[in-house]
């Protein structure tokens, strides 16, 4: 009875061990999106370039990237020239959520840099970005006709974003 | 040691009762959101750019008259559960929150089933023979059911009690063991019109706080008011606070009033007599003398 009894421990040790080391192959700082399977937030805002009125339902209807940028951001500038080349390839459209931005230092980037957006969003003081729950830009989402969200990606993109996120959804 | 407790009492009720709810409210939010760019921080303490939009975005909201659970609400929708320092009840936390229960209840039955056996072994032994190994037998038991009680019911009840505690009584709790300084000597003088005035049924509150203009008393006490005292002898230290961060030693320089209170209330009411010292920078001990000069006449 007693040897018996004390397989519990070691059991229980092996257990503890198990959830111990799946939890070294998770990131702490990647934090599931509520928002997939959700539509866009609704927003109201002005367009960067000429300073039109712009709202969430201006842009539902086709397949569409929604890309949380600002100047200030240095994973931003990691991940404009693969924009760019989704730019080039014309087969989605992106949009720029410009986060936390001064308008003057965000257009003078994009002329530097060359603008993948088909339109860009003020969002100068980031009440947008909460509502799209960001937390760290740059962030990406891809947002289907019905202008469901059906993927969030956090951090700058890069050459696989296109082929294993974009192309699959194109497919469709 | 009695009078502290009952000081900390008092603290915590005046601090249930009236004093700047909102600003407490929103003190109690920021502090149990976890901030998503430093994940080691609360809202409170980080000073990412994020958190200070999410904390614009509580007092805002809060300003509209939203409760503390469309605050939650608002968050965990956008931000995932989370941003929770508290995780909800849910099918996926059932065994979070219930695990300890269940571990109460083996422990119990496991306990339960050992004094059973030993008892019917025993009588079997006694039977048998009456040595003195019996005796010595039962020791050994003793000291074991000891050695489950402390490893297993002391750690449990502890926890049990700490977490269902309030967050603030936990505040207390921990400031009680902190260390006292900064402390500030006041020396009140009450205005001999004031003194006229006194009727023996008012209550003295002495506080600190920011000189910046946060309403929020960093330290605060309570005294009694006698007929024709002029004088009080009072301290603030680092352990009055109300909050969490929110001490004595976390402001560079601060401001101490002191209220008389006719209504027995934490807020300013028209008719308290007051008086406030000018800003000055806080060392570990600070003397300071406060004149009551003055007459609250708006809220």
């Amino acid at each position: 009875m007693r040897y018996r009894l004390s397989v519990f421990p070691v059991l229980i040790f092996i257990i503890i061990l198990y959830f111990l080391y799946s939890g070294l192959h998770k990131d702490p700082a990647l934090i599931p999106s509520p928002l997939i399977g959700k539509s866009i937030p609704e927003f109201n805002s002005t367009t960067l370039f000429d300073n039109k009125s712009f709202s969430d339902k201006d842009i539902i209807g086709k397949i569409f990237m929604i890309n949380v940028w600002g100047s200030w951001c240095y994973g931003c500038s990691l991940e404009h020239e693969y924009l760019l080349e989704i730019y080039k390839k014309n087969t989605i459209d992106i949009y720029g959520l410009n986060y936390k931005d001064k308008s003057k230092l965000a257009i003078n980037w994009l002329k530097e840099k060359g603008n993948p957006y088909k339109e860009v969003i003020s969002d100068n003081n980031g009440d947008i970005a909460i509502d799209f729950g960001v937390y760290g830009a740059p962030e990406t989402f891809l947002v289907n006709q019905k202008g469901i969200i059906i993927h969030k990606h956090v951090g700058p993109i890069d050459h696989n974003y296109y082929d294993k996120v974009i192309l699959p959804v194109l497919k469709k | 040691m009695k009078l502290k407790i009952i000081c900390l009492l008092i603290i915590f009720f005046s601090y249930k009762s009236a004093y700047a709810e909102n600003e407490i409210l929103y003190n109690e939010i920021i502090d149990n959101l976890r901030c998503l760019v430093c994940q080691n921080q609360s809202l409170a303490e980080s000073n990412s750019n994020l958190a200070k939009d999410l904390r614009l975005k509580v007092k805002k909201m809060l300003r509209e008259g939203k409760s503390k659970k469309d605050i939650y609400k608002f968050m965990s929708d956008r931000y995932t559960d989370y941003v929770l320092y508290e995780p909800p009840v849910k099918k996926s936390t059932w065994f979070l929150w219930y695990s300890p229960f269940l571990i109460l209840l083996v422990s119990i039955s496991y306990l339960f089933f050992v004094f059973k056996k030993k008892k019917i072994k025993n009588n079997i032994n006694l039977n048998i023979d009456e040595d003195n190994k019996i005796n010595n037998n039962n020791k050994k038991i003793n000291i074991r059911y000891i050695y489950i009680f402390l490893f297993i019911f002391v750690p449990i009840f502890s926890i049990g009690i700490y977490s269902y505690s309030s967050e603030l009584m936990r505040y207390k709790i921990y400031n009680f063991f902190e260390s006292k300084e900064p402390i500030i000597d006041i020396t009140i003088s009450i205005h001999d019109d004031i003194i006229s005035k006194i009727t023996g049924n008012e209550i003295l509150f002495v506080y600190a706080r920011r000189s910046n203009g946060m309403r929020l008393p960093l330290a605060i006490n309570i005294f009694d008011v006698y007929k024709a005292k002029k004088n009080y002898n009072i301290k603030l230290d680092n352990t009055m606070s109300m909050i969490k961060n929110q001490t004595l030693s976390s402001a560079k320089e601060i401001v101490v009033e002191a209220r008389i209170s006719k209504h027995k209330k934490a807020m300013a009411m028209p008719g308290d007599f007051i008086g406030s010292s000018d800003p000055f920078e806080i060392k570990s001990s600070n003397y300071l003398l406060l004149k009551i000069n003055s007459i609250v006449t708006e809220e």
